[in-house]
């Protein structure tokens, strides 16, 4: 059973069983016709302004906020620190520069801004904010930073928290990507992965039930980077109809509205709008896109973006001797999959400490520079009864940047009563970038798919490293269920990526 | 209130008041579950005009809020009582009652945001739309964060069973 199906039933299994039996409906009537609202504020109606505002111009921010506005404190993301070699990377310094383009807030205060933050592993994230003396923030509004009224600077690093808003650059380092319409917090807060838990409109004395923010405190927002070639956005909304030239070279555009009449905003990034704006790319080529269709490539064909993978990857090209020897003495991180019958897998219970290890060391003939391909191993072992699963073990590595001759490997763990031999090969295996949210998360997916479902007769992942065969001694007694545990991998930095794994 | 406004919230009502009532039960005790049953069609009611055609998920994700405001008051009310006990403040308010006791320990590790997206896809069944909708994000968003909300839960879990098996005799490791 794959992990996530392992998950998935023992959270069903758990699931309470319950008599339900609600109130009678006559009880919630009388309530209804005592004039109940069943909280103590109700959203009041507003006029349903659209006070547009966009652009594609480059206007420095409006001198009026600027000079009332103090800083506070900067935005901590609350996540460990990123790493240049490991998930989406570390930002660019190049690209931590806030874009000219600035778009006035339709109810006033500082304007809207964005920055393209480019990162070391060939990932671009989108980060939207208000602005002030060139840099990007939120606002310390409601209950946000106790209400300071202050504003807080974000860093690129915000930008990577959750991955949200990157998405893997094309073959030339192009952008594609589109977020909304979506519902927004006036202050920001809700755009920034790390802070949207704090999104509270409401102030200490009103009450926080249902629905966080009165639709004066929400915004109606779009934004994006539509690559080199976009020439225009077309923007119809309530009745609107207008053009927004894409801004730069990445082709970016932000749109800000004022939140349309009983608009409101979950606690997360992302909200979908009610009666959302349509939009619609037009690109230099005259051929045209809607959004956000612009990411379905039946659908969409956008000019200027070269999602190819570049040149295949032989067996040729990464062939290297495979290095495995059994050591009594490893440590590591998270267990590999184990297959445990015809089509499913499971994680097998992670252990602590050291014990009795198989350690698979390699040359890296081809580096990996991003998400979007790793090594890894599959090992076959034969069935011992005291032994986890059926005898197939997957594991892979957290895809840390490699250069092309640098040794990796894998070090799993075993459990001493699982002896005799194991066979195994080291693969490199890599997927085709896309516009999809970036992170492993797809590239792991697909590998993992057709490791732990022979059934589905899918070929063996990824182009062939390496087989090796080595024995595993028997070391004494049964100790427990469990068959692995953890993995780490073996680079010449492992102690850094043992500190980010860990 | 008109006659067809009467048969419309009795319908809504009739179709999914158990399932909101189960809801909050499997989140709170019954008098919790029936206060917030009622509030949440309450809340139907005032904004009928806005209930999706599909409203489980919405009426869930109401819930979802009308329980959390609940837990807000009882916390208030309880906050002289709590400093004079022996309150375990680590224990969120929401963690349910469930008898795989390693499971409820590792969901009470977890954010308060990745187990109700576990909870309303694993006990309410919803499907990852619903739960989006329930929610209040994109269903891209939502996959993403359902992922790693497994993938957390589950890392929660090795953890607890590690404890666990430091204690036990002759365990590995």
């Amino acid at each position: 059973m794959r992990p996530e199906n392992e998950i998935a039933e023992r959270l069903r299994a758990a699931r309470p069983r319950v008599q339900a039996s609600a109130p009678p409906f006559t009880a919630v009537l009388a309530r209804v016709e005592n004039g109940d609202t069943a909280g103590p504020r109700a959203l009041r109606p507003r006029r349903l302004a659209l006070l547009v505002a966009l652009v594609a111009l480059a206007v420095a921010a409006s001198a009026w906020g600027a000079s009332q506005l103090l800083t506070g404190s900067i935005v901590s993301t609350g996540f460990p620190p990123v790493s240049p070699i490991v998930g989406a990377g570390a930002p660019l310094p190049s690209s931590s520069t806030v874009l000219g383009l600035r778009v006035p807030d339709p109810v006033g205060g500082l304007p809207w801004g964005m920055r393209v933050v480019r990162t070391t592993r060939g990932e671009a994230c989108l980060q939207v904010g208000r602005v002030l003396d060139g840099k990007v923030g939120v606002l310390g509004t409601g209950y946000a930073f106790h209400h300071d009224g202050l504003f807080h600077t974000l860093s690129p690093e915000d930008a990577l928290v959750g991955a949200l808003q990157c998405v893997h650059v094309d073959a030339h380092g192009h952008v594609l990507d589109t977020q909304g319409p979506l519902t927004a917090s006036a202050d920001g807060l809700s755009l920034v992965e790390s802070m949207s838990e704090r999104v509270h409109c409401d102030l200490p004395d009103q009450h926080d039930w249902g629905f966080r923010c009165p639709a004066s405190q929400l915004r109606l927002m779009a934004f994006g980077a539509l690559g080199p070639d976009a020439k225009s956005l077309r923007v119809r909304f309530q009745g609107h109809s207008f053009a927004v030239k894409p801004y730069g070279p990445d082709g970016v555009y932000l749109l800000v509205f004022k939140a349309p009449k009983g608009t409101n905003v979950g606690p997360y990034f992302g909200a979908p709008a009610p009666n959302p704006a349509t939009m619609t790319v037009t690109f230099e080529n005259g051929s045209s896109c809607p959004l956000p269709s612009i990411n379905d490539p039946l659908l969409c064909q956008p000019e200027g973006i070269d999602y190819s993978s570049g040149p295949t990857i032989t067996a040729s090209a990464v062939a290297s001797p495979i290095h495995a020897s059994y050591s009594t003495d490893v440590s590591g991180g998270q267990p590999p999959d184990v297959v445990t019958g015809p089509g499913s897998s499971a994680s097998a219970p992670a252990r602590q400490g050291h014990g009795p290890g198989l350690v698979i060391a390699f040359t890296a003939r081809v580096g990996i520079r991003g998400p979007v391909s790793t090594y890894g191993v599959e090992i076959h072992r034969p069935v011992v009864p005291e032994c986890f699963g059926e005898g197939t073990l997957q594991a892979n590595t957290t895809s840390p940047t490699l250069s092309p001759g640098q040794r990796t490997g894998f070090v799993i763990r075993l459990q001493a009563a699982c002896h005799g031999r194991y066979s195994g090969r080291v693969f490199y295996f890599s997927i085709k970038p896309n516009s999809e949210p970036a992170g492993e998360e797809r590239l792991i997916n697909e590998m993992s798919a057709r490791l732990v479902k022979p059934a589905l007769h899918l070929p063996p992942p990824g182009v062939t490293v390496g087989y090796f065969t080595v024995e595993i001694p028997f070391t004494g007694a049964h100790d427990g269920p469990a068959e692995v545990s953890p993995r780490v991998t073996v680079t010449s930095s492992s102690a850094r990526l043992a500190r980010h794994q860990g | 209130m008109s006659s067809d406004e009467l048969d419309t919230m009795a319908r809504l009502y009739e179709a999914h008041a158990d399932a909101v009532h189960a809801y909050a039960l499997r989140r709170s005790d019954r008098e919790t579950a029936d206060e917030v049953t009622a509030r949440v069609f309450l809340v139907a009611w005032r904004r009928r005009a806005s209930v999706p055609t599909e409203p489980l998920p919405w009426l869930y994700g109401v819930a979802r809020k009308v329980l959390a405001e609940e837990r807000r008051g009882a916390a208030r009310r309880g906050a002289l009582r709590e400093r004079i006990s022996s309150f375990d403040a680590r224990r969120p308010a929401e963690l349910p009652d469930i008898s795989d006791v390693e499971l409820a320990a590792a969901l009470g590790r977890l954010s308060s945001r990745d187990r109700e997206t576990l909870l309303l896809r694993y006990w309410e069944e919803l499907s990852p739309e619903q739960v989006a909708v329930a929610l209040g994000c994109s269903r891209a968003t939502l996959a993403v964060r359902l992922h790693r909300a497994r993938g957390r839960l589950r890392h929660a879990l090795a953890n607890g069973e590690r404890t666990d098996d430091t204690c036990a005799a002759g365990a590995e490791s």
